[in-house]
């Protein structure tokens, strides 16, 4: 199978997603949720290799024989395969789908009280990231913002899509140049990803999420700053209100049913 | 056809008999408190009120779709050990409710003061049941919850016993009795803070905006016979589109 080493990018947002995982874990079964995480977030896809077991290891400060359990869990879900020998090692094997039942199941019980909360957060690292980015965004962060909005707004996969969309997220708080503001992002979309972004949605409002994402990017490029929080602000509402918005339809469907 | 104001009142009768079964079931844990301390000779000590360890416990099984907790707060110095007081019980998915602890210690950047707490003082100096609330209860359990709150009056002051309803659950309550996508039906806190609707748009946890005040179309109270100690309103909105034309 064609591999590619993965980047140090990829690397470096893996690291990030520590402290994402659920209380209680032991060391290795967080190392494995992280890397779950990063394959479900599109971080690592299918073909990505993994550094080899000792750099691997030393970056996420465990000891090999932790990282080799850590694998070892991962082997058994069928997410890595390994192999050995000179161009051995352990390479992505699949992007992970949860089905439309555990999504909508997750979505159904988590309640408007805590998806309001989610997107409040949300909503505060997106302005706070993009007003931080108009000041501070590089060339190579704008246009990286500029590929991903065209990205996610040309791909026709429902899933696929929604993962752009949190790549572009987590890509303004990396043109913020916070590593913190970056990992919070990185931890939220992760929590999302576990939720029903629902059926594919009819063009009008799937064209007014790329305005949107169009008018953040457009702001951080002019280097204007209230401009670029207030459309973060705007667009991270509207996401959490399509959410909110599936929720109660999902909660009162079922009832009807019962 | 259900006319919308038939859901409101349908929904208000669901939402009060539960809300005032509550209540009723914490009075008579109270009463029982009252009656530990007007029968002792002097200031119980905590170890007389040991009965309430079970009785909250059957009380939380019992009622855990709708609360998550409930526990007693003893009046300011009544307790010949220690000045305060603060015992609460959280419900947990298998076994017994566990003791949640609180930081009682006033030097503590997380010291929990309950003696300032609106549920604490409000049906402490008022002598009156109420739902307060809907609030996010920092350095207690961290979540955005209503807490039903009763006193206790005995010689030695006045306890409070209450529950905590958290908001998830009183939603699917609330979107269970209503059956309704349409017209938004907002389910209003003391202070206009929405507890739950059926609109996307006006979250939990939010004040109402002056808009959509304007376009009330029905408003009910809640517990018509007990609107102090249950100050919750429906009320439903007209169309935006119906105010503009």
């Amino acid at each position: 199978m064609q591999s590619m080493a993965i980047s140090s990018r990829a690397l470096d947002l893996l690291l990030l997603l520590r402290g994402s995982e659920p209380e209680g874990l032991g060391r290795a079964d967080q190392v494995s949720y992280q890397i779950e995480t990063a394959i479900l977030m599109g971080i690592l896809t299918e073909g990505d290799r993994l550094p080899t077991e000792s750099v691997l290891a030393a970056e996420l400060g465990i000891s090999p024989i932790t990282l080799r359990q850590s694998l070892a869990a991962l082997r058994t879900k069928g997410l890595i395969e390994t192999s050995r020998g000179r161009s051995g090692g352990s390479v992505i094997r699949r992007q992970i789908e949860l089905t439309d039942t555990q999504l909508q199941h997750k979505l159904k019980d988590t309640s408007t009280e805590a998806l309001r909360d989610l997107g409040d957060l949300g909503a505060a690292i997106a302005s706070m990231s993009a007003r931080l980015a108009a000041s501070r965004a590089g060339p190579q962060n704008v246009e990286d913002l500029e590929n991903l909005a065209k990205r996610h707004r040309d791909t026709l996969d429902e899933r696929a899509r929604r993962r752009m969309d949190s790549r572009f997220h987590v890509s303004v708080s990396i043109a913020a140049q916070s590593s913190r503001l970056t990992s919070a992002a990185l931890q939220l979309e992760a929590e999302l990803m576990t939720l029903w972004w629902g059926l594919p949605v009819h063009s009008g409002s799937q064209n007014s999420l790329v305005k949107q994402h169009m008018a953040i990017v457009d702001a951080i490029r002019d280097r204007d700053a209230d401009a670029a929080a207030r459309a973060a602000e705007h667009h991270s509402r509207s996401e959490m209100e399509y959410l909110i918005e599936q929720h109660l339809g999902l909660t009162m469907r079922t009832e009807e049913g019962a | 056809m259900e006319t919308p104001m038939e859901a409101l009142e349908r929904t208000a009768t669901i939402l009060s008999s539960s809300i005032n079964g509550l209540f009723t079931d914490l009075e008579k844990i109270a009463d029982a408190v009252t009656a530990v301390a007007n029968a002792a000779p002097e200031a119980p000590r905590r170890s007389e009120f040991l009965f309430l360890k079970q009785e909250l416990a059957d009380f939380i099984k019992l009622n855990s779709d709708l609360i998550n907790g409930a526990g007693i707060a003893y009046a300011t110095g009544s307790l010949p050990e220690t000045p305060h007081w603060l015992e609460w019980w959280r419900g947990q998915p298998k076994g017994g409710p566990r003791f949640v602890t609180h930081d009682l210690n006033p030097d503590s950047l997380s010291y929990y003061d309950y003696t300032t707490r609106e549920w604490f003082t409000l049906p402490a100096s008022t002598g009156q049941p109420v739902a307060v609330g809907p609030y996010v209860d920092l350095g207690g359990i961290n979540v955005n919850i209503i807490t039903l709150c009763v006193p206790a009056p005995t010689p030695q002051g006045t306890h409070v016993l209450g529950c905590d309803l958290t908001l998830a659950k009183l939603e699917r309550v609330f979107l269970r009795a209503l059956q309704l996508r349409e017209p938004a039906v907002i389910l209003l806190g003391p202070n206009g803070r929405v507890i739950t609707s059926n609109n996307a748009r006006i979250a939990t946890g939010t004040l109402l905006l002056e808009e959509d005040a304007q376009r009330v179309a029905a408003s009910l109270d809640v517990s018509a016979g007990h609107p102090s100690r249950l100050p919750w309103k429906l009320i439903s909105l007209h169309d935006k589109a119906r105010i503009g034309s």
